[in-house]
């Protein structure tokens, strides 16, 4: 366990360092668990959750077919023409539109679609892009934490505790709902002084034509279509013992076939360093699960916790949260899926349903945590990057400046929902 | 004298020379190559075909392609179906003309006129490439300079030209380089000179030729225009917003090297026609630089290929 331990600490390092790139140390680390012996070869591609590659393959195919559409350049355009112009209520509009497409949307995808539209929009009303770029990151990682499918802690959480996509809806959606409302606050506070601009630069939004953002209406009807069908297969997917990978993938490629796409360029827009990260994670956490350390982590909390689960649950929402805040969300959910796995065996027989509530913490903590610092999340290293190459410093300090706020009030709210939801169950 | 080869008929020698003539202009001058051509029997095998044919097919390539290679030399050329063998014409002169009328990098003051037969396109870009080599050779245009015997010139050109087999080279179909950029040259010069010479692209080279770079109207416009904009899908959709004014502010105070991009494709100057194809059509270079030591002496763009290889 020793070796298999080391090998797991100096692959996390080296990845959230990035002294080399993130996807090679993980599969390199991933295949010496392999090699040495430490994990047996079959046993190892058990681990890989191909429910999980699945979906995030399927969803890119989708994302990669409706960006090409003019969708979201419409979407944010026709919000600053309905707004007539007002800095304070287009912003806040974007901000709403991209938390829900973030909410059906790879977290990263959405910023790489929404900032480009973000930075035109500050530039027609001679404002800085920087808070709206931090903003729009903070609110596509609040967002992508409402459904199964928003952000990728969320996905590997429901495929490794069977949750359904349904019960993300009941259960995180309202209150990510209210922390979105609430956060709005926030950004009206950040853009307050923003709504002084003159009536000749609100005339821009006035007389633009959004529709003309549409480059494609056939595909997007099709393609929109399509993406209500596999939206259906998550929420019912289940009746026929269908997971959301499969609903995820089929529906990539019949929007692929149905929209007359190339598939070899839809193929090169899924992020395969994304997918092969992951899979280098999933056979590194699951070495150390096979030879049983988790177990032992668990046994250790359980000793102090098992009889009062409602402290635990508030442990797995603040610990994975700043843990997220550091090492980044997804290395960190795979890290900690196991050990909460555990845990939840472990009290379900004393707390049945309720133990539950650990993988609602744990999906929050993880989440809203990535919002917790410029290296969080991948959403916030990606906008920070589109800033400076277009000329704004979008830097760790000014992040912290708009996301401690937010994280901080998002936690509060997520914790109060939390000790809510352990009265209620 | 007309010279039997293996698959044509050579006319060339020293009548088919002129040394130190003086003409108004290029035209005047290739009409008495032309004649001089016609009297050294180049018609002699080619009974359909009249001098002023040859001379309509000359002229009308010269309208198509100012022929200058630069270095005041020009290779003026035709080629003409159903003709037999091979003519060749040398012409010293005795003050230069200019040869496109306007530049005075154009002056030229040699001349090889060819004339080939339309179905034989390799012979064609063969001859060319061994006439642009031979004249490219300083050697050997010292010693155009110097002769004074037609016999000897003669000699050595056949020599250079009708004694030689070969590949064709990058440097028997490079141009000379238009313009020259230095690296602290300021952008406002740089644009105006690609402007002015309709170039999509300009090597930046140090006073030795050193090639540091290039600087492309892409280079250009992404430096005017930000990012971001190439992750739209349109912009049709706002009406009312014209922000080049800010974008292209920039630009005053840039010099060539805070533009300029190390990705200047380039060949050596012996690099063979495929290689320069392959670097232009397969890795979808607009443009390859042609280096000697390190050295730019040359450029070959899509259009170089055109005229002296496809189009010839």
């Amino acid at each position: 366990m020793i070796l298999s331990l080391i090998i797991f600490l100096v692959t996390f390092a080296l990845i959230i360092t990035e002294r080399i790139n993130r996807t090679a140390a993980s599969v390199i680390g991933a295949g010496l668990m392999v090699l040495l012996g430490l994990i047996p070869h079959e046993t190892a591609l058990e681990f890989i959750d191909l429910d999980v590659i699945f979906l995030l393959i399927g969803m890119m195919l989708v994302v990669g077919i409706l960006q090409e559409t003019g969708l979201f350049e419409w979407t944010a355009i026709w919000i600053a023409k309905q707004a007539r112009g007002n800095p304070l209520l287009i912003i806040p509009g974007v901000l709403a539109a991209t938390a829900i497409l973030s909410a059906f949307l790879d977290n990263v995808t959405t910023v790489v679609l929404v900032s480009p539209i973000c930075i035109l929009i500050a530039q027609i009303l001679e404002i800085s892009a920087v808070p709206f770029l931090a903003f729009l990151a903070l609110y596509s990682n609040i967002g992508g934490t409402a459904t199964l499918i928003g952000d990728p802690p969320n996905i590997l959480i429901a495929s490794k505790a069977g949750l359904r996509f349904h019960s993300f809806l009941m259960y995180l959606t309202p209150v990510v709902l209210l922390i979105a409302l609430v956060c709005l606050g926030l950004a009206w506070l950040a853009f307050r002084r923003s709504g002084q601009v003159s009536a000749h630069v609100r005339q821009r939004f006035v007389k633009a034509s959004p529709e003309l953002a549409i480059t494609d209406p056939i595909r997007l009807k099709r393609g929109l279509a399509v993406f209500g069908l596999i939206l259906v297969g998550f929420t019912f997917g289940h009746w026929i013992h269908v997971e959301p990978g499969i609903v995820a993938l089929t529906g990539g490629f019949i929007m692929l076939a149905v929209c007359g796409e190339n598939i070899r360029t839809a193929l090169e827009k899924v992020e395969w360093e994304v997918i092969l990260l992951l899979i280098g994670l999933f056979v590194l956490v699951g070495t150390l699960e096979h030879q049983g350390l988790f177990e032992l982590l668990s046994s250790g909390l359980l000793d102090g916790l098992a009889s009062r689960p409602a402290m635990l649950a508030q442990v797995i929402l603040w610990g994975s949260a700043m843990l997220s805040a550091l090492f980044g969300n997804i290395p960190v959910v795979i890290a900690l899926i196991p050990l909460v796995n555990t845990l939840v065996t472990g009290i379900s027989a004393t707390h049945g349903g309720a133990a539950d509530i650990l993988w609602w913490s744990l999906a929050l903590g993880a989440c809203l945590g990535g919002n917790g610092s410029l290296y969080g999340a991948a959403a916030n290293v990606v906008t920070s990057q589109i800033a400076h190459r277009n000329g704004y410093q979008l830097s760790y300090g000014n992040f912290l400046r708009y996301a401690i706020p937010v994280t901080v009030l998002s936690l509060l709210i997520s914790s109060l929902y939390i000790g809510l939801l352990q009265r209620v169950l | 004298m007309t010279t039997e080869t293996e698959s044509s008929t050579i006319t060339f020698g020293q009548e088919t020379i002129l040394l130190d003539v003086s003409v108004q202009d290029k035209w005047e001058l290739i009409e008495r190559m032309v004649a001089l051509l016609c009297d050294a029997g180049l018609l002699a095998r080619n009974p359909g075909i009249d001098p002023k044919t040859v001379l309509d097919a000359v002229v009308q390539r010269e309208k198509e392609m100012n022929t200058a290679l630069g270095k005041g030399v020009a290779l003026p050329h035709a080629r003409i179906a159903g003709f037999q063998g091979v003519g060749m014409a040398v012409a010293r002169l005795r003050e230069p003309i200019s040869y496109n009328g306007k530049d005075a990098d154009h002056q030229v003051w040699l001349v090889v006129l060819l004339v080939v037969p339309f179905e034989e396109p390799q012979l064609v870009l063969k001859l060319m490439a061994l006439s642009a080599r031979m004249v490219s050779d300083p050697a050997v245009t010292t010693l155009f300079q110097s002769i004074s015997d037609p016999t000897l010139l003669a000699d050595l050109v056949y020599d250079r030209v009708f004694r030689q087999d070969t590949v064709v080279l990058a440097r028997d179909i490079m141009r000379p380089p238009t313009v020259e950029v230095r690296p602290d040259m300021p952008l406002t010069e740089v644009t105006r000179m690609m402007s002015e010479h309709m170039l999509e692209s300009v090597a930046v080279t140090e006073p030795d030729g050193t090639l540091l770079g290039q600087i492309t109207c892409d280079n250009l416009f992404k430096l005017g225009l930000p990012e971001f904009f190439s992750h739209l899908r349109s912009v049709s959709f706002i009406r009312e917003f014209d922000p080049f004014e800010n974008y292209f502010k920039k630009e005053a105070g840039y010099l060539a090297r805070d533009v300029m991009t190390p990705d200047a494709a380039t060949v050596p100057d012996d690099a063979t026609l495929l290689e320069v194809i392959f670097e232009l059509a397969v890795k979808g270079k607009p443009k390859v630089y042609v280096t000697r030591e390190g050295k730019r002496v040359g450029v070959i763009d899509r259009s170089t290929v055109l005229n002296r290889v496809i189009n010839i």
